[in-house]
């Protein structure tokens, strides 16, 4: 095996709060001096207040790995990407990268305002450590890609910050490097500006570049890499594939469950035929009240109560996170306390921003149309493969009657799970589109192509072969 | 929200693994700065970018102004100017046997560009700051590249230099030759005392602005309007502590055919330009590792 892209070893960064270090003038003496004597500069106030940005993160990057970085802010995945990229020096540990590596810590680094187009892609990708013929070789594909062939000998600062962002990442884009550092260099500019940076990192990353990805886009991070790592308060929290740690991530962030229970053990609960007069709920919640006195139950009422909420996957088991390509389950467990009502669970799945995508209403045949006796249930509602959008989806569980209508119980967000996809899964509704796909919800739906006038030479050479379609259509 | 809707794009063909390059950069990371051999081949890969930046400096430099070249010119010559009418106008005695505006432009030229490029030079990390907290390069280019960039205004100010010496009938020797010498040392002189006081004033903008009242002084204190026989007898062994003084001689002596050569000044003043860009190299790498942090 050849050795990996990328080994680190006990990397870690102490940072100084506050200002120091500098050294004053009448400091500045002694501070000679100490150089002088071969002592190490010390910073002016003697009991430095630190901190650890890096603790000790050890990690390989193999070839052709494609890895985020996840992490909140200030937890140091930016450090550890300057660390990488050699802009700032660890305090301790070691790290070994083979092959050339190119950081994009910033798009447009060092841009000069007053120099021209031309000038600036020289500069620019020169600082990136491209020699002077291998940015000639790209020196048209640069201008092309970036759309600026009329203003090239005008000075950077008459462009629009459109064209300037433009350019920068046009020389970003064709640097060609073994290695990719990228830093949220995806969340600046416009969306057409995310989309092309978007392609872009598709197409390094299908030549089987080694990435590292540092993005607070989680579902860019599930889309690209194919492991992640989780930096939390500078240490290394979790290493693993990049929708497991991903899933990890957004549960603890975003307060994202994919299980909901409303008892601390349903099973304790006597299951055999709880009714508003034998069960007591307190006994098992433990803690009976809350802070203001409300006595603390499952949510519903003396006709119903939710006892639980699960986001499940075809196993069975809990998923916080689903592929688009696979059906998603939501399982509602409830108690009917009284009989006589046509009590009935529905769902709606919301969408990130808590707007409706669609709603379910109860549809079994087996029990839609008969009031359910009392007694605990379970019920488990199938979202098909292949019509969720990515990103993240909450679920929205509710006990109805429908006639006489009734609302018993109405819990928004009860379970959250994100939708991920891999970008090279090619089976899904996104078709050959590679941006990011637009709409609520993407369902991969039947399409019938007939071919019409076969005779007229000119369209059917368009409508026959399937493959110039596709070329034909390509700008 | 107004999305445009995706353009196809032909997907790229089955994914393949970049080939191996044949001689495979290895790149060590570690809490230490690399070793000075270490440093001079990193320059020496990264010389297109030196190019560029110079380039950059130039650029900027005669484009911000409109005058840039032409400031390049005049100040001296202003200078001259004034201190040929106030010698003038006082009969002062400044043991110049060349004719006096030559002399004195000739040291102005070289004054003038030693301050420049080091103050240029100490402040470089300053002004550079947004490239080196983003991206790799050298970190020593970034001192280096301004004095080398300021031999510009040096270029251009020999154009009048040669024209006051055809006015004034003095020509070179053979001593001319050496003239890239000369220049040579004052640029390893300006980038020397400009890695030492940018390493010093990363924060601290204290040595910065002492640096520049030590070099507003250090006009009277070097031969740039004076010759070093006006300096009394007590004080003329001081004054040739000031490195600057064996280079400013030496300047003109390869310039004017007849002007002696120092020879023991200049022996003098190269060994401290060498003296000052080790302690100032020495500094400036002390300081790396911590550069980006503290900026």
């Amino acid at each position: 095996m050849r050795p990996a892209a990328i080994t680190a070893q006990g990397i870690s960064k102490q940072y100084t709060r506050g200002a120091n270090g500098g050294w004053s003038l009448h400091g500045g003496f002694g501070a000679i001096g100490r150089m002088l004597r071969g002592q190490r500069p010390v910073p002016a106030r003697q009991k430095p207040d630190t901190f650890w940005a890096l603790d000790d993160i050890s990690f390989d990057i193999q070839r052709g790995e494609r890895v985020g970085i996840v992490g909140r802010n200030g937890a140091g995945k930016s450090t550890l990407l300057k660390v990488l990229s050699r802009v700032v020096f660890p305090t301790t540990g070691e790290a070994l990268i083979r092959g050339r590596l190119t950081s994009l810590l910033e798009v447009g680094t060092g841009f000069n305002e007053n120099l021209s187009g031309r000038e600036n892609v020289y500069l620019n990708a020169s600082i990136h450590g491209l020699r002077r013929d291998e940015i000639e070789r790209r020196f048209d594909d640069i201008v092309d890609f970036a759309g600026v062939q009329p203003f090239l000998d005008t000075p950077v600062k008459r462009y629009s910050s459109g064209m300037q962002m433009r350019l920068a990442f046009a020389v970003a884009a064709h640097l060609d490097p073994d290695i990719l550092l990228l830093d949220e260099v995806l969340a600046v500019g416009d969306l057409s500006f995310q989309q092309k940076c978007l392609e872009r990192v598709e197409g390094l990353v299908s030549e089987g570049r080694t990435l590292v990805f540092v993005s607070h886009s989680l579902d860019a991070i599930t889309r690209f890499c194919d492991r992640c790592l989780w930096i939390d308060g500078g240490r290394l929290r979790m290493d693993g594939p990049a929708d497991v740690v991903v899933a990890a991530y957004l549960e603890e962030m975003a307060d994202v469950r994919p299980t909901r229970s409303w008892l601390p053990n349903i099973a304790d609960v006597a299951a055999d035929a709880p009714t508003s007069e034998n069960i007591s709920y307190e006994l098992v919640s433990g803690s009976t009240v809350d802070a203001t006195g409300t006595a603390l139950l499952p949510p519903g009422d003396d006709d119903a109560r939710l006892l639980s909420v699960r986001v499940i996957g075809e196993d069975g088991q809990p998923r916080s996170s689903a592929a688009v390509d696979e059906p998603v389950g939501v399982e509602l467990t409830f108690d009917v306390l009284r009989s006589g009502k046509n009590i009935q669970p529905a769902v709606r799945l919301l969408g990130a921003a808590d707007q409706t995508l669609f709603a379910v209403a109860y549809t079994d045949p087996l029990w839609m149309t008969i009031p359910p006796p009392t007694g605990r249930h379970t019920t488990t509602v199938w979202v098909p493969s292949n019509l969720l959008n990515v990103g993240m989806t909450h679920v929205a569980a509710t006990l109805a009657t429908p006639d006489p209508f009734e609302i018993h119980c109405h819990v928004q967000r009860a379970v959250s799970f994100s939708v991920t996809e891999r970008f090279d899964d090619k089976a899904t509704a996104r078709g050959l589109y590679s941006r990011d796909f637009p709409g609520a919800v993407r369902p991969r739906l039947q399409w019938d192509t007939r071919r019409s006038h076969p005779s007229q030479g000119g369209s059917a050479a368009v409508f026959g072969d399937p493959t110039t379609v596709v070329a034909e259509a390509t700008p | 929200m107004s999305r445009a809707f995706p353009s196809p794009v032909i997907q790229a063909g089955a994914p393949h693994v970049a080939p191996p390059k044949g001689d495979e950069v290895v790149t060590r990371i570690s809490p230490m700065a690399p070793g000075l051999a270490a440093v001079f081949r990193e320059l020496w890969q990264f010389r297109h970018l030196f190019t560029a930046l110079v380039w950059r400096n130039v650029r900027v430099e005669f484009d911000a102004t409109r005058l840039g070249s032409a400031w390049a010119i005049s100040r001296p010559i202003l200078f001259t100017i004034v201190f040929v009418m106030f010698r003038g106008f006082s009969g002062a005695n400044t043991y110049v046997d060349l004719p006096y505006g030559l002399y004195v432009f000739s040291g102005l030229v070289l004054w003038n560009y030693f301050l420049d490029a080091a103050t240029a030079s100490a402040g470089a990390i300053r002004l550079d700051a947004a490239l080196l907290t983003k991206v790799y390069y050298p970190r020593l280019l970034t001192p280096i590249v301004p004095v080398f960039a300021t031999m510009v205004n040096v270029a251009i100010a020999l154009v009048p230099l040669v024209v006051m010496m055809a006015w004034y009938g003095v020509h070179p020797g053979w001593p001319v030759l050496l003239l890239p010498l000369v220049l040579l040392q004052a640029v390893l002189l300006a980038l020397g005392v400009g890695t030492l006081v940018s390493s010093i004033s990363i924060e601290n903008r204290d040595w910065e602005r002492a640096l520049a009242f030590l070099l507003s002084i250090g006009l009277w204190l070097s031969p740039v309007v004076y010759a070093p026989q006006m300096i009394p007898g007590i004080l003329y062994d001081l004054y040739h502590l000031n490195p600057m003084v064996g280079l400013l001689l030496a300047f003109r002596a390869v310039l004017f055919d007849g002007f002696p050569i120092p020879t023991w000044e200049w022996a003098y003043s190269a060994a401290c330009t060498v003296g000052i860009l080790l302690l100032g190299l020495w500094a400036f790498r002390r300081t790396e590792a911590q550069l980006a942090d503290r900026l």
